[in-house]
């Protein structure tokens, strides 16, 4: 081995020591802990595959992964959606854009601790606590009024809104960000070949944010499947299992029932959910994304 | 060479730094030892804020009698049962505990708990508490925990709320019908739970469980892990048919029980079917709260009218140093005069009857424990002994029917037999 190399090597090797102890021995551990029946208190007893076939058989494993998919279409895609038609806007009318841009970013930025409990109290059913229904019977239409967080068709559907009003602050401050590096002599170039607005958008705008829009897209796949606080704090996971999500299901079974075999096997379902997503995407989209760069 | 040295001093210093950590660490145990002085760190499951000044004077009144000894108190921490059972596993055990029985159910059978019988001899208790807090404590006739107190099964209600609607206390399930057809033309809410919290939503299992199944029943179930009986399905659909009876909203599920509990303070909903331990709660929301001399008979041939349960288990770890100090700790604190000041100051319905002489008369705890005797064996529902991952399965059962996202059959079926399966 090379000085160099060897240099480098022990360089390296604390950083992989601890990447190792934190990361990848407690992931070995936990595909192995899966492998067992385990309260935390008695001697862990080996099952095999038991807690794989349970979990596969359960109704409220397939509930919650089902629930995941919906949130990432209603809540990642909307809120990159509304961040980027915010974003156009502010972009286009520079007046007050700093006003309009901090304002909107607000809500990213609170806790969900904070603004779960803010959404269960605009949805709360009782109208004289809940102010949607409040608002609701106040203008005639109470047949309206529901039970958002309670019925079970509308408890993700609701915490869903609610994430959506947090979160696209921060596709926005993106897009923001893409838009203002956008080369201003491409849009007039576009302009005097004859482009309206909206071929504008289309043509050159959009094309030229497809990077940014990778990452939004990118950072909100990874994070649906980590999604736990907002559905925690504003329902967790009910009416029953309505609203669980997959780290609803880990946390649930681990930390409050302690059955931590079962919580391990989850978590691995979990990853392989998050691994087999990020795969396609870069299958799919990351691969075209290098033959242009190409 | 000066580098060379300089690293020397630095690896010195290291060593040094985690010798003087070590130290650090180990006089952080329970039993400095020595100096005769002892640590006993105390956890229990009852918040600061409803119990934490009681303990507090209780504990440093110990301590004043007791020089060496100090009492660190622990009321429940955020995630209480998952940092306890850390906190069992490892070397720095909290010597002890305050616990729900199926905690204490858990660390017995692993081996963490240590025999108390002797303490109801050494604190003169044996004649004083009653035998159901007795029979509480035990697993397989070894003495675990001390219950610091017995809970009666009471029907609360606003007076102001039902008196609008004729101010007839309801006996019988017809009459609830009628008195909740009334409170809603009024646009009130007949009952409330607050079952958006799943501890309301299991809790409120416990107002039917006795008229439909009864505690032998519902234990062997929970042993048998099987709740397919119909009597179980009798008493989860109980909920939809209040439902569909209009006594009991769909909306309960999406409440809080903080707002529930508002909504009884403030008049807009009228009944609460619950247990002496929301005594205090209410109080504290409005004091006129009074309850029902009769609970509602739900069914016409309940198998138990009157239900009851134990309050907080107070038990000793195992093999720890300070295990005498906690064991005399605990022979202290579950005297009639010590739980007798808990009974003064939080609305207690306590363990001993000695200690229950002290409660106000004419109050709602008066009542409770005026009616203890009723709670036959059969009525004496043990819900903390089902584990709780039953009941956080019973409690999204009830979600789901109150809801109407389920039928009984189909929530038993699909939600609460596969989680008690595993």
């Amino acid at each position: 081995m090379s000085r160099r190399r060897w240099v480098s090597t022990v360089f390296l090797a604390p950083a992989l020591l601890i990447y190792t102890l934190l990361h990848i021995a407690p992931f070995l551990g936990t595909i192995a802990l899966s492998l067992f029946q385990y309260n935390g208190l008695t001697k862990p007893a080996p099952v095999g595959l038991a807690n794989y076939t349970s979990m596969l058989a359960s109704d409220a494993f397939w509930q919650a992964l089902a629930n995941n998919l919906v949130w990432f279409f209603g809540e990642v895609v909307v809120a990159t959606l509304v961040g980027l038609g915010l974003a156009l806007l502010i972009n286009a009318r520079p007046r007050l854009a700093t006003l309009f841009r901090t304002t909107l970013f607000i809500p990213y930025i609170l806790s969900w601790a904070v603004a779960g409990m803010l959404w269960s109290r605009i949805l709360n059913p009782a109208p004289t606590y809940g102010m949607l229904n409040a608002f609701l019977h106040a203008v005639g239409l109470e047949s309206w009024a529901m039970n958002w967080l309670g019925d079970a068709r509308t408890a993700l559907p609701s915490v869903i809104l609610a994430a959506i009003w947090k979160g696209f602050g921060f596709s926005m401050i993106i897009f923001l960000a893409g838009l203002q590096g956008i080369p201003a002599e491409l849009v007039e170039a576009a302009r005097i070949d004859g482009a309206g607005s909206t071929k504008v958008l289309w043509h050159v705008t959009l094309p030229l944010l497809r990077p940014i829009t990778s990452i939004v897209i990118v950072l909100g796949l990874i994070g649906t499947f980590k999604v736990f606080d907002p559905v925690w704090v504003m329902t967790q996971g009910g009416p029953g299992n309505a609203s669980s999500l997959l780290a609803i299901l880990v946390f649930r079974e681990g930390m409050n029932n302690f059955q931590l075999g079962y919580s391990a096997a989850l978590s691995v379902a979990l990853f392989v959910c998050t691994a087999v997503v990020m795969a396609l995407y870069w299958r799919f989209l990351g691969r075209s994304r290098v033959v242009e760069d190409d | 060479m000066e580098r060379l040295l300089a690293r020397r001093t630095l690896l010195a210093l290291a060593g040094l730094g985690g010798l003087g950590g070590s130290a650090l660490l180990a006089g952080c145990g329970s039993d400095a030892g020595g100096d005769g002085a002892t640590t006993i760190n105390f956890w229990s499951y009852y918040e600061a804020a409803a119990r934490g000044a009681t303990f507090a004077d209780l504990a440093k009144q110990y301590e004043t009698d007791n020089p060496g000894v100090t009492i660190n108190l622990n009321l429940a921490p955020q995630n209480f049962n998952t940092v306890l059972r850390t906190a069992m596993l490892s070397d720095d055990r909290p010597e002890f505990l305050g616990l729900t029985q199926y905690n204490m159910r858990d660390f017995a059978n692993a081996g963490l708990l240590t025999d108390v019988v002797s303490v109801l001899d050494d604190a003169g208790i044996s004649s004083d508490i009653y035998p159901a807090a007795v029979e509480a404590g035990k697993i397989n006739g070894t003495l675990y925990g001390i219950a610091d107190a017995l809970r009666f099964g009471m029907w609360f209600y606003n007076p102001k709320a039902l008196d609008a609607a004729g101010g007839t206390q309801p006996t019988t399930y017809d009459e609830l019908a009628a008195t909740a057809e009334k409170l809603r033309a009024q646009k009130k809410y007949p009952i409330l739970f607050g079952l958006k919290d799943l501890s309301s939503a299991s809790n409120s299992f416990q107002v039917f469980v006795p008229a439909f199944i009864g505690l032998t029943a519902t234990l062997a179930a929970a042993e048998a892990k099987d709740y397919t009986g119909q009597a179980f399905v009798d008493a989860l659909t109980m909920y939809r048919t209040m439902v569909d009876d209009g006594i009991l909203d769909a909306s309960d599920t999406g409440m809080a029980a903080s707002d529930a509990q508002a909504l009884l303070a403030s008049g807009d909903a009228a009944m609460y079917p619950s247990a002496s331990y929301s005594i205090g709660t209410l109080v504290d929301l409005n004091p006129d709260f009074k309850a029902f001399d009769e609970p509602v008979k739900l069914t016409p041939n309940p198998v138990a009218t009157y239900w009851g349960g134990a309050g907080q288990m107070y038990c000793v770890t195992a093999g720890t140093k300070a295990e005498a100090a906690a064991r005399k700790l605990l022979t202290w604190w579950v005297k009639p005069e010590q739980l007798g000041v808990q009974v003064e100051k939080s609305g207690l319905v306590s363990s001993l009857k000695s200690a229950n002489q002290k409660i106000p008369a004419n109050s709602l705890a008066a009542f409770a424990a005026g009616n203890l005797d009723k709670v036959d064996p059969e009525g004496l529902f043990y819900n903390n002994y089902v584990p709780s991952s039953h009941a956080e399965a019973w409690g999204r059962a009830i979600q789901e029917v109150v809801s109407k996202a389920k039928t009984a059959e189909q929530a038993i079926e699909t939600t609460i037999q596969p989680a008690v399966a595993k």
